[in-house]
């Protein structure tokens, strides 16, 4: 059985105010820096990069005080997670400091195994014009902050 | 009274009549690429690290990072409730559903430490066909198919193909969405850098950082930063594509420069560099085309193919 109707085609009355405040929140959110996603600034590789690279690393260190670099890519889309958090890492109180240590230690440990004692968190800086074949020169290194079973304390 | 008279004729776009069919093919595009980004995104390693929860806008809301069950559950949920929008079948419920299940995952994804842009459009689109409400199935639907199946009456309207304001609007927003995205984007650029984005050897750092930051050297990111040139040429590409962009929405003879452009300059990036911009790059096709012409087309080109036992002898 059918049930024939018609519909309007003309648009709902909420859509007029609807599309200006979206579009608004839109134009409005860039020029302010806001970033509420969906959202967005748009300031995606916006500012200028220098020859000069820095970034952070991580190492695990086994009982005996032996390093091995660790790589935090089993975050989605790489690891993005640890060189953001890291930029503001000394912002956050202790507790929250504890807390992130603690968990990047334990994820340590589930992928490197149990002899995973402590994670070094190294500040690395280097020339990108600096080249040796397909990589930059070896970063300059500077330990910044240790991650134990404790929680986080400056290197 | 220019202001004014610029209004009256923005309004006058948006506004405008389209066929019910362009929505229609908003609505299973857009949720297609929803239900495969919920089946291919790992959500589930945020959700293992429940200490790195720092709650991005209304993740607030959360108390702590949602669990890997709760993750999972979302997951099943937003593919089934996705397919079934995609299907126009109960859409009412059904779209808000794959919508919520979406701004939470991404929502955990973006409190891990960094927001991430590249579901973003495709997520504004969700909602303004959100907001579109049920005129969105009122053409290319499984509904009263699937109602006949079932024995319950249909609610077919008049008209097969009904064409009005109603099904536009919600098309021609989220075209100045994408518009205004990429816009916005070249403004950026241009507000912080200036021409220097273009004239400096700022793409080259980008390529040479991003390449060293992998455990394997990129060779397409290493061939472009090598070459002073080249680096220029697709720095003045995209910051050109970028800024020119809502032309599109004017001159739509431009959507086959400016759309073809939009999904190389992501190809590119995601063979350079390694960053997922599939899900904005689907979303301007997928809103771009005029996907009842080309259905037309099709339709037409398969009638015009002899069946096989109608070869000319």
């Amino acid at each position: 059985m059918s049930v024939s109707r018609a519909v309007s085609t003309a648009a709902p009355r909420f859509a007029r105010p609807f599309v200006a405040l979206f579009l608004t929140a839109l134009v409005v959110c860039p020029l302010a820096g806001l970033n509420p996603w969906p959202f967005s600034n748009w300031e995606l590789f916006s500012r200028l990069r220098s020859d000069r690279a820095a970034t952070w690393a991580a190492a695990a260190v086994d009982p005996a005080g032996r390093e091995r670099g660790y790589r935090f890519q089993s975050f989605p889309r790489g690891h993005r997670g640890f060189e953001v958090t890291m930029t503001h890492f000394s912002e956050h109180s202790a507790t929250e400091r504890d807390a992130i240590c603690g968990a990047w230690l334990r994820s340590a440990s589930e992928q490197l195994g149990p002899s995973t004692r402590l994670l070094r968190i190294y500040h690395l800086t280097w020339l990108l014009s600096d080249r040796r074949g397909d990589r930059a020169a070896p970063p300059d290194r500077t330990l910044a902050w240790i991650c134990s079973e404790k929680g986080a304390r400056a290197g | 009274m220019r202001a004014e008279t610029l209004l009256r004729r923005a309004d006058g776009w948006v506004f405008s009549a389209e066929d019910a069919r362009r929505l229609a093919a908003l609505r299973i595009g857009l949720c297609l690429l929803l239900a495969l980004r919920f089946a291919i995104t790992d959500y589930g390693t945020v959700a293992r690290e429940p200490g790195l929860f720092q709650p991005h806008f209304y993740m607030h809301l959360f108390a702590r990072m949602p669990s890997p069950e709760v993750v999972t559950t979302l997951q099943v949920c937003g593919i089934v409730t996705a397919l079934a929008a995609a299907a126009g079948l109960a859409l009412r419920i059904s779209l808000p559903l794959a919508v919520g299940c979406s701004l939470v995952l991404n929502g955990m994804l973006n409190s891990a430490g960094r927001v991430i842009v590249g579901d973003a459009v495709l997520t504004l689109s969700l909602l303004v066909l959100l907001a579109g409400g049920a005129a969105a199935c009122e053409a290319w639907s499984l509904r009263d198919p699937v109602r006949r199946a079932l024995g319950a009456p249909t609610s077919s309207v008049v008209s097969r193909t009904p064409t009005g304001a109603r099904y536009g609007w919600p098309v021609r927003t989220t075209m100045v969405v994408i518009a205004l995205a990429y816009f916005f984007a070249g403004v950026q650029k241009w507000r912080y850098s200036g021409l220097p984005w273009v004239t400096s050897d700022n793409l080259r750092w980008i390529l040479y950082a991003s390449s060293d930051s992998h455990s394997h050297p990129n060779s397409l990111a290493l061939f472009v930063a090598d070459r002073p040139v080249l680096v220029h040429l697709f720095a003045a590409g995209s910051l050109l594509l970028e800024t020119f962009f809502p032309l599109v929405l004017f001159v739509p003879r431009l959507r086959w420069l400016f759309v073809p452009g939009a999904v190389s300059m992501h190809l590119g990036i995601g063979l350079a560099m390694g960053l997922d911009y599939s899900a904005l790059a689907a979303t301007v096709v997928i809103v771009f085309v005029d996907w009842p012409v080309v259905v037309a087309w099709v339709r037409r080109s398969a009638a015009t193919v002899p069946a096989p036992g109608a070869a000319p002898r």
